[in-house]
């Protein structure tokens, strides 16, 4: 029988949903064997082999400390901050396509959560509103210390959002649609170059990939938080279970930012020099497999590939933080200011120059 | 004659719920986040009627920005609770709710009788391609002056706020 | 009650919107809360404009509310710096405070 593509949908959400949370230990776990590793010192090995409970340990240690609301605080507000910092990036995961199509029984089943036509301005949508959680954090708090580091931190993802949304306008220019699946599509080659947004679209990558640095609080951009500056900027006064969800927050933040780039710049979900027709005729052809069991192999394989560039992704996230030092905060704002906006309006204009004369055919 | 969904009830209460929030809360704070929720709320029921690119749009620039300035400058200025009642019940809050009341009304008698049928969501004419569509030549000239209107609000508000001087010396300029 | 069709929903919440925000706009006295019962207002008309749009498949409607966010955008921008530059010159920010200009 023929089942609604909503209900497909529909059990997507689970399972990107166990999906993230099982992600979260694995980067745990990369970062502190990462640091350890570039920082030539062992990494956790108390706790299981290989210190592979560590992540079990910390959520245990989370979930049984002391919770410390201060006297001051306005306690609506400050339980709120960590359900908003763990909402948007989460939220991000429904329009980013994951893999291919389900094809069962004729009818196209998207591995995609929600398949609106404007998914790309969607998710620019939800990550502005990652600004609150910092904000309500900060000033519910009571605090000097966080009310500072919640209000320097805001201002620099509400700069960075600025320079990303610029840029992205090129991106639009080139690939001529918003649909985030339609980008990817786009973004097939099969047996030719794969035409990453990469390659087409240098500058953007760029300044996307700096952004979203600065727009997850990692260093070299993580001047809010800083331990040395501000205590613990705007998430000074949270412990226990809160801190914690700040800190799921954080990580499924990052995981959000590298879908989004990988998405945009890497090809998506597509298995490089193969697109999913292909993919699917091989299965068929070589295996004698039906139409569905190809497309599930086909969404399998595309899973993999997406899986992989989003660690290729997570892996440089951990590389930096453990590499370069801390942007000072006017540098900062100076670097999302005076040097990405003007690139990202400089790379509009030519990108408009070149659309232009190559869609009249190489003249002006 | 298309009922509307559950979802379009829930969204619709929750919607009156943060916008009385706002209007009544003594907290400054408290009515910002509420205008954010209201407004993230409404960009649902855009999305619900259709209108995915003008539901991102309202999403992306109402709740994540306009908010958010909103949130920074009652943060900013530290505002506190006000320590009366408000809306009190003096003559001003009697007649504000004569004139929120008539206002109702009328709008309603405007409105909502003599309805048609309502329309299936449909996203094809509300479309970003179709908005742009008329952006750049129905409305190119109200486009060109928005777009001017940006710039001198963005100029505006860096003089603004710039920094009181401690020593007034009247010099002629601001 | 009689059945209620899902243009007439939200157009009544777009005129709740309006008329909640106009109660705001005249009876608060903290300024930045009366700018934001502004908003509120702004957000009503668009609900109606977005839903003539969808009803009619006009196009112009949904341009025109992109206009009307804009526009509100810059008057909310310069409205909270104008606020916030009287704040910084007298400390308050209730609006009967600022009756120098009263006769």
């Amino acid at each position: 029988m023929i089942w609604d593509p909503m209900y497909f949908s529909l059990a997507l959400v689970p399972l990107v949903g166990i999906g993230l949370l099982t992600g979260v230990p694995v980067i745990l776990m990369v970062e502190r064997w990462g640091s350890a590793w570039m920082q030539r010192r062992r990494g956790p090995n108390r706790v299981g082999p290989y210190g592979m409970m560590q992540p079990l340990a910390d959520a245990l240690k989370f979930v049984f400390k002391e919770e410390n609301i201060p006297a001051q605080a306005h306690k609506p507000l400050f339980i709120l901050a960590p359900v908003l910092a763990v909402l948007p990036p989460i939220l991000a995961f429904a329009v980013i396509p994951l893999a291919g199509s389900v094809h069962w029984n004729g009818q196209e089943y998207p591995v995609q959560i929600s398949t609106i036509p404007v998914s790309l301005l969607f998710l620019l949508a939800i990550t502005s509103l990652h600004v609150y959680s910092v904000l309500t954090a900060g000033w519910s708090s009571n605090n000097k210390f966080s009310l500072m580091g919640a209000l320097r931190s805001s201002s620099q993802m509400i700069s960075y959002e600025i320079a990303i949304g610029i840029t992205i306008v090129s991106l639009v220019l080139v690939y001529g649609t918003l649909d985030l699946r339609e980008i990817v599509r786009l973004q097939e080659a099969g047996s030719k170059l794969p035409l990453w947004g990469a390659l087409l679209q240098p500058i953007c990558f760029l300044t996307l990939w700096i952004s979203s640095f600065a727009e997850t609080n990692r260093l070299p951009f993580d001047l809010p938080e800083g331990e040395s500056e501000l205590v613990a900027g705007y998430h000074t006064e949270y412990s226990g279970l809160k801190f914690a969800l700040f800190f799921l927050g954080e990580y499924v933040a990052m995981y959000a930012a590298s879908a989004f780039l990988v998405t945009l710049f890497m090809g998506g979900y597509n298995v490089p020099f193969l697109s999913e027709s292909m993919l699917r005729e091989i299965f068929q052809t070589h295996f004698h497999w039906s139409l569905e069991l190809a497309s599930i192999a086909t969404v399998f394989l595309q899973l993999v590939s997406f899986v992989a560039k989003v660690f290729f992704f997570m892996w440089v996230f951990v590389w930096v933080r453990w590499t370069l030092p801390r942007f000072r905060y006017d540098q900062l704002m100076d670097l999302g200011w005076k040097l990405l906006l003007p690139i990202g309006v400089l790379n509009v204009i030519v990108t408009l120059l070149v659309t232009y004369v190559l869609k009249r055919g190489g003249s002006l | 004659m298309e009922a509307p969904s559950i979802l379009q009830w829930v969204l619709v209460t929750l919607t009156t719920a943060t916008a009385l929030v706002v209007v009544m809360v003594r907290n400054p704070v408290v009515a910002a986040m509420s205008l954010m929720a209201t407004l993230f709320l409404t960009g649902a029921l855009y999305f619900g009627l259709g209108s995915f690119f003008i539901g991102a749009v309202q999403i992306l620039i109402y709740a994540g920005a306009i908010s958010v300035l909103f949130v920074f400058v009652v943060m900013l200025l530290d505002l506190r609770p006000f320590p009366v009642k408000v809306p009190g019940t003096g003559l001003r809050t009697i007649l504000a709710v004569v004139a929120a009341v008539v206002t109702l009304l009328s709008l309603a008698n405007a409105i909502l009788p003599g309805l048609l049928s309502p329309s299936h969501p449909e996203i094809e004419a509300a479309a970003a391609k179709s908005i742009a569509l008329r952006f750049l030549s129905k409305y190119m000239f109200p486009f060109q002056v928005t777009g001017l209107l940006l710039l001198s609000a963005v100029v505006g508000v860096v003089v603004l706020a710039r920094p009181v001087k401690p020593i007034s010396v009247d010099r002629g300029d601001f | 009650m009689a059945p209620v069709s899902s243009m007439q929903l939200h157009l009544g919440l777009s005129i709740l919107l309006f008329s909640l925000g106009t109660f705001g706009f005249l009876t608060r006295r903290s300024g930045i809360v009366v700018l934001m019962c502004l908003e509120l207002m702004l957000n009503g008309v668009n609900l109606a404009l977005v839903t003539f749009s969808n009803y009619h498949r006009n196009a112009d409607g949904s341009a025109l509310v992109l206009f009307i966010v804009l526009v509100a955008a810059s008057e909310a921008a310069v409205a909270l710096s104008l606020l916030v530059a009287l704040f910084r010159r007298t400390g308050s920010d209730v609006l009967e405070d600022f009756k120098s200009l009263r006769g």
